[in-house]
């Protein structure tokens, strides 16, 4: 039997609650307008809920069909696609894998990205390679246009469903399909959605392609080096802004160009956070681990993990540091940005603060607290108060007043008492360990140093969240890296299952600290021979 | 409930003959009703038939209503089933919709009416969901309209033979006297196209005209003796009277194909599919012409014995293309050959899979093995052979291209919901008091079986949630609780769980989220709603139903206040045995936004003093340990890089789609979690006070930090 080539067939791949029902009906009427015969099928479901969605269209040239009714199938066939257009790209890649994408299909995709909540959730990133989605488009694909069109609409006013028109407007203007960029138009009015701002976005993306001046995705402009250094001496007072000129020029003199960057950051975070003699003892610090590194001649991979985590990690969010955050002028002045606000607008912010006991007693010289919180870890007293019955202190200050802002600003004050503090003395006992283990493995083998180096990313968060996280980490050293690492030592074996159970390990934690104990496990079991 | 269609929309359910209207699926079935002369309409909303329901809701008023049509916003399936009785004594035709769940509940009244047998036509449209598109479980509606006697529709995909199909149905539920099931499947549902039209028909009865004399026929009353005739009539009767019908209206379909030896046989809900998947094998063309002949069953119970045996007698061998198990189509098919002494051998679901949904790839596998045992030709078995697989094998090459598959994406909460506080605050409540046994139910709220949640232990029906932990509330050491919206409170919850827990003393809590719609089949008014979908008011209350049924420990919450629902659950946890109730009181989010937006830009527009909130998180504060999502899940609350080149992972950020609701700040306050959140509350249209106020507190602002401080 004869086979027609004008037999059309769309799919769009959608993102629930998105606008993809209103996408379809423009492209049903534009195919009404040119003289078709058209299918349009939508599977609303749960789509509303955020979740994964699909649209199809099916059109035929009544032209050529004699006037006789044609068979349109309600499922699209995978391999047998024209023209793929896609809201979301996350959502282009699902269905390219469900095999819809083929040599003779063109996709027109936004790339922006909606991050589903399974992405959203491990303590590091979950979220999906772009670059794996790009590879499945371009093999399975004849034509491949994708750009941001969220960025797009935002530029021009738009909100995320702006997305919809710019797309129509790159797939008109993409040729694929046979229809004018009258019809289009035409369609946009009949639909009468919004018409004035789609009929907008839909030039935006017909001249997008047109000028053929899309790129797929924005490259972060390159800042220069000087406008780096600039920029930070800026927000730092003029005594310690020359302060960190001479400590850049050491930096400049000393490390690789790979890693100034890094560490002009660091060394303004630092001096920001306490004073110019702390940023002087990260330097100190980060001497020792960058000295191994170029011995064992490792090409500063070790040396750039570990001057992020160290920096990090000694700029611990505290209280007088969150207050000093929450009260700086840039704050406001981001927010007011943020929100787009007008001059005839007020606003006001309220802060959710809620402090553990931790927190606070944390902030009091070492000296005098150390004694009572040792006694509060006996058993005696966990008889009276345990641990379960945690102490906090909630607070909503509304900082834009002068009641809430004052509070803060008293906190702030504190600050020439950090070293002096529980807190400080707790905290770097403990940078100490990792800084020691980080010298030890390295020494031993490289890339196991350059896997406790990177532990230190576990740590994150606060109050109960970060002692989870402490937890972990230690843990992590304690029962799986440095045994590991002892029982291959012994046997004089290379550190293969060292790496392997460590990076596995990490992997885990990174999705869920709760992991450790599955981490813990995964060691033992390699240890007793259990598992290779 | 806002409505669905455009005014426009729906005045095209006036227009008459030979005019062209353009709708989706349930909308074209809204217009045959009409040109079929219905003079009543009801059903309970639910994925595919929801969309029926809002084009009835919404043609109420302007078209339904001065036509006398009646129109019931039925309880539940039941319920909506009961309404055919109309039917059973007058010449009334009427139509009542459910999804394909619904039958369970309605199957007492179908078996009831379905015995007594009809006057006027009676027709179930059921929403036929084999791929399970939205929350049910994989059941074809057939064994039930087999048990019961109805006769069965399934109509191709394609709306004019839709139309064309309900006006038919009417008559043979009219011819028959049994009442007829008419199965609508999601994708069927869902498209969107023409037809050109016929009069509308104004019934005879109806509210402008109603009865006057009411008849007593006891022959149409189930009750022995008369039960024993009713089901001999059954066969004796109105299944030859269906069997003649449909012949005589060629309701079936044969597509005469010039291959003298081989025949399809196959059905309404995957015909279209079918045919493309012939086409794409070579085997046919667009326009319904097949080399193989072929018979498309629009009516898939009762079969025609004399039509199958036509087609299938002179043929070697035929294929039974049918979706969904049991296969009783197959299976009567297979027995009407053998009574015939026919020597045609028949495939079917040997060669096709079972179960699932068939997809084209599945059909076609399936039709190029068939072809592929009944062809000898070398030249075509290797043509059949890369045609019929070559699907499957590009999925395969998609499937496997990346190592690491496509992340999957679960449906969510909205932006808003008050549904997610209540799961946040159990959550939250999981560190302290571990972990319980979570009884889940049928709406949005089945969602928190998904991550980032994870509290649901069973889902069993709908209304049934409670009910279903009955044993388990007593043998096992767990504390039981189970969540039910408002929706299935009215539609089975009082009766089925809690009636039955207060009746057996069972020890759980449930919570009730009262958010005044059936959001999920997308916001249906319901008892809670104080308002029908005729848009009449009501006063149902849950508090004093609960009361009613002898609840005595309720207790109301502000869900996004989590301190006050982390006290009420709390103090439930500690309460002694028995069942204890918490009503957890907000709109829909999404139907309250989509509501307000347009009245909130009004009145900013015309210089109201209006203040908005919206969340934010402090980038610089935020340490990317994500733990604020694994409490919420919130749409708006995503991820983005870090302002800082030292942190490698992504920090947590408010999008501005964020409806300000307050639960993320709430969160961090309640679980301990971190100080990066804030609430931006925009004063639109300053008051005089405001300014003023404003001026003092920079005034003391300036005194201590003596920078140019402004707000």
């Amino acid at each position: 039997m004869e086979r027609s080539s004008e037999l059309l067939k769309i799919l769009i791949p959608a993102v629930g609650g998105q606008g993809g029902g209103v996408l379809t009906e423009w492209l049903v009427q534009a195919f009404f307008l040119e003289g078709f015969e058209v299918q349009g099928i939508g599977l609303p479901g749960l789509s509303q809920r955020g979740g994964s969605t699909v649209y199809y269209l099916e059109a035929h040239p009544k032209a050529s069909s004699n006037e006789k009714q044609i068979i349109f199938s309600q499922y699209p066939v995978p391999g047998d696609v024209d023209v793929m257009l896609a809201q979301e790209f996350l959502e282009l890649g699902r269905a390219l894998e469900e095999g819809y994408g083929s040599d003779k299909t063109t996709i027109v995709t936004s790339t922006h990205r909606i991050y589903s909540t399974l992405e959203k959730m491990p303590i590091s990133s979950g979220i999906y390679s772009d670059e794996n989605l790009r590879k499945l488009a371009i093999n399975f694909s004849s034509k491949f246009i994708g750009f941001n069109a969220l960025d797009i609409a935002k530029e021009n006013g738009m909100d995320e469903l702006g997305v919809n028109a710019i797309l129509l407007g790159a797939l008109g203007a993409s040729e694929a399909l046979p229809i004018s960029e009258v019809a289009y138009l035409k369609a946009i009015e009949q639909a009468g959605v919004a018409v004035g701002s789609n009929i907008k976005a839909f030039r935006i993306g017909w001249d997008l392609i047109k000028s053929g001046k899309y790129t797929e995705q924005k490259a972060k402009p390159q800042q220069k080096w000087e406008e780096f250094i600039k920029e930070r001496v800026e927000k730092l007072d003029a005594k310690m802004g020359e302060e960190y000129i001479k400590l850049i020029s050491e930096i400049e003199k000393d490390y690789p160009t790979r890693l100034r960057e890094i560490l002009a950051e660091a060394l303004f975070r630092l001096i920001d956070y306490q004073d110019v003699w702390y940023a002087k003892k990260y330097l100190r610090e980060l001497q020792i681990i960058y000295d191994i590194d170029r011995e064992m001649k490792g090409g500063f991979k070790l040396t750039e993990v570990f001057a992020k985590n160290l920096a990090l990690w000694m700029s611990y969010e505290d209280g007088i540091r969150v207050a000093d955050l929450k009260i700086r002028p840039e704050r406001f002045k981001r927010i007011k940005e943020e929100m787009r606000l007008r001059d005839d607008q007020m606003f006001r912010v309220t802060d959710y603060l809620k402090p553990d006991a931790e927190e606070v007693y944390g902030l009091l010289p070492n000296l005098l607290i150390a004694p009572i919180v040792r006694f509060t870890e006996t058993n005696l007293f966990r008889s009276y108060w345990p641990e379960s019955k945690r102490l906090t202190v909630g607070q909503k200050p509304i900082t834009t007043s002068f009641s809430g802002f004052l509070r803060l600003w008293l906190l702030t004050k504190l600050k020439f008492m950090r070293p002096y503090s529980y807190r400080y003395h707790k905290e770097h006992s403990l940078i100490k360990k990792y800084k020691n283990n980080v010298e030890k493995f390295a020494r031993l083998n490289y890339d196991l140093g350059c896997i406790v180096a990177k532990s230190a990313q576990i740590i994150k968060g606060y109050g109960r969240v970060r002692r989870k996280a402490m937890d972990a980490f230690i843990r992590f050293l304690d029962n799986i890296i440095i045994p590991l690492a002892e029982y291959e030592k012994k046997s004089r074996k290379a550190f293969h299952m060292s790496l392997d159970i460590g990076e596995k390990s990490l992997k885990l934690i990174l999705t869920s600290t709760e992991e450790i104990s599955k981490a813990e496990k995964l060691a033992q079991d390699v240890m007793q021979g259990k598992a290779t | 409930m806002g409505s669905n269609y455009s005014k426009e929309t729906i005045e095209q359910l006036k227009f008459g003959q030979g005019k062209t209207f353009y709708g989706d699926a349930t909308l074209v079935i809204l217009k045959a009703f009409l040109q079929s002369g219905v003079s009543y309409l009801g059903g309970y909303p639910g994925s595919p038939t929801a969309g029926l329901i809002d084009a009835i809701s919404d043609a109420y008023e302007p078209i339904l209503k001065d036509m006398g049509i009646y129109f019931d916003c039925s309880g539940n399936e039941a319920s909506a089933a009961a309404l055919l009785s109309a039917s059973i004594s007058y010449p009334i035709r009427g139509s009542v919709n459910w999804k394909i769940v619904g039958t369970n509940v309605a199957s007492d009244a179908l078996s009831h009416i379905s015995s007594s047998g009809v006057t006027g036509g009676a027709m179930v449209i059921v929403g036929e969901d084999y791929g399970c598109d939205s929350t049910c479980v994989a059941e074809r509606a057939l064994p039930f309209a087999l048990k019961s006697t109805m006769a069965v529709i399934d109509p191709r995909g394609d709306l004019q033979h839709l139309a064309k199909m309900v006006e038919e149905g009417f008559n043979l539920s009219e011819y028959t006297n049994m009442p007829v099931m008419f199965l609508l499947s999601t994708r069927v549902a869902h498209i969107r196209g023409k037809i050109t039209c016929k009069d509308n028909i104004q019934p005879k009865i109806s509210m402008l005209s109603p009865l006057n004399d009411l008849t007593t026929d006891l022959n149409k009353i189930p009750l022995p003796p008369f039960t024993y005739e009713q089901e001999r009539n059954k066969f004796s009767k109105r299944i030859p009277a269906a069997r003649q019908f449909i012949v005589e209206r060629r309701l079936n379909e044969i597509i005469e194909g010039n291959d003298q030896n081989l025949g399809i046989i196959t059905h309404g809900t995957i015909f279209n599919s079918m045919m493309r998947c012939l086409y794409n094998l070579g085997e046919a063309n667009l326009y319904g012409e097949s080399r193989i002949p072929i018979l498309n069953l629009n009516v898939i119970h009762p079969l025609v014995p004399e039509e199958i045996v036509n087609f299938l007698r002179d043929k070697q061998a035929v294929l039974i293309v049918e979706e969904g198990m049991p296969n009783l189509i197959e299976e009567q098919i297979r027995a009407i050959a053998q009574r015939a002494k026919l020597g045609v051998d028949i495939f079917g679901k040997d060669i096709l899979p079972q179960a699932g949904e068939y997809t084209p790839d599945h059909i076609i596998k399936g039709i190029g093995s068939f072809l592929l045992k009944n062809t000898t030709s070398t030249y075509e078995k290797e043509r059949i052979e890369e045609k019929s697989e070559y699907i499957a094998k590009h999925k395969e090459k998609a499937a496997n291209f990346l190592k690491e598959p496509v992340t999957k994406r679960n449906p969510v909460f909205c932006t808003g919901c008050p549904e997610r506080p209540v799961f946040t605050a159990i959550k939250i409540l999981e560190d302290k008091y571990g972990k319980s046994y979570y009884a889940s139910d049928i709406g949005c709220y089945s969602m928190s079986g998904l991550p980032p949640f994870d509290l649901s232990n069973s889902i069993t029906g709908m209304g049934i949630g409670l009910a279903s932990a009955g044993a388990l509330s007593r043998m096992a050491n767990k504390r039981v609780i189970s969540f039910m919206g408002d929706g299935t409170f009215w539609h089975s919850g009082l009766t089925t769980s809690i009636t039955n827990a207060v009746y057996n003393k069972q020890d759980a809590v449930l919570i009730i989220l009262e958010n005044f719609w059936t959001s999920m089949t997308g916001h249906h008014e319901n008892p809670a709603s104080g308002r029908n979908m005729r848009q009449e008011g009501v006063g149902m209350d849950i508090e004093k139903a609960l009361k009613g049924a002898g609840v005595n420990w309720i207790k109301k919450v502000n869900p996004y206040d989590l301190h006050e629902s982390m006290g009420a659950l709390e103090k439930a946890y500690k309460a002694d045995k028995g069942l204890k109730v918490i009503i957890s009181k907000a709109e829909c989010q999404l139907e309250k936004t989509r509501r307000e937006k347009v009245v909130i830009k009004r009145k900013i527009e015309s210089g109201k003093r209006m203040v908005q909130p919206i969340l934010g998180i402090d980038p610089d504060i935020c340490t990317g340990d994500h733990s604020c999502i694994r409490y919420n899940g919130c749409p708006s609350l995503t991820l983005k890089e870090s302002p800082t080149i030292l942190r490698d992972d992504p920090i947590a950020s408010i999008e501005h789609s964020c409806v300000g609701c307050g639960l993320c700040g709430e969160i961090a306050h309640a679980a301990v979690l971190c100080p990066s959140f804030y609430k931006v509350e925009v004063i639109n249209n300053p008051s005089l006070f405001d300014k003023l106020a404003n001026k003092v507190n920079l005034f003391f602002l300036h005194l201590i930090t003596k920078n140019g401080w402004t707000n």
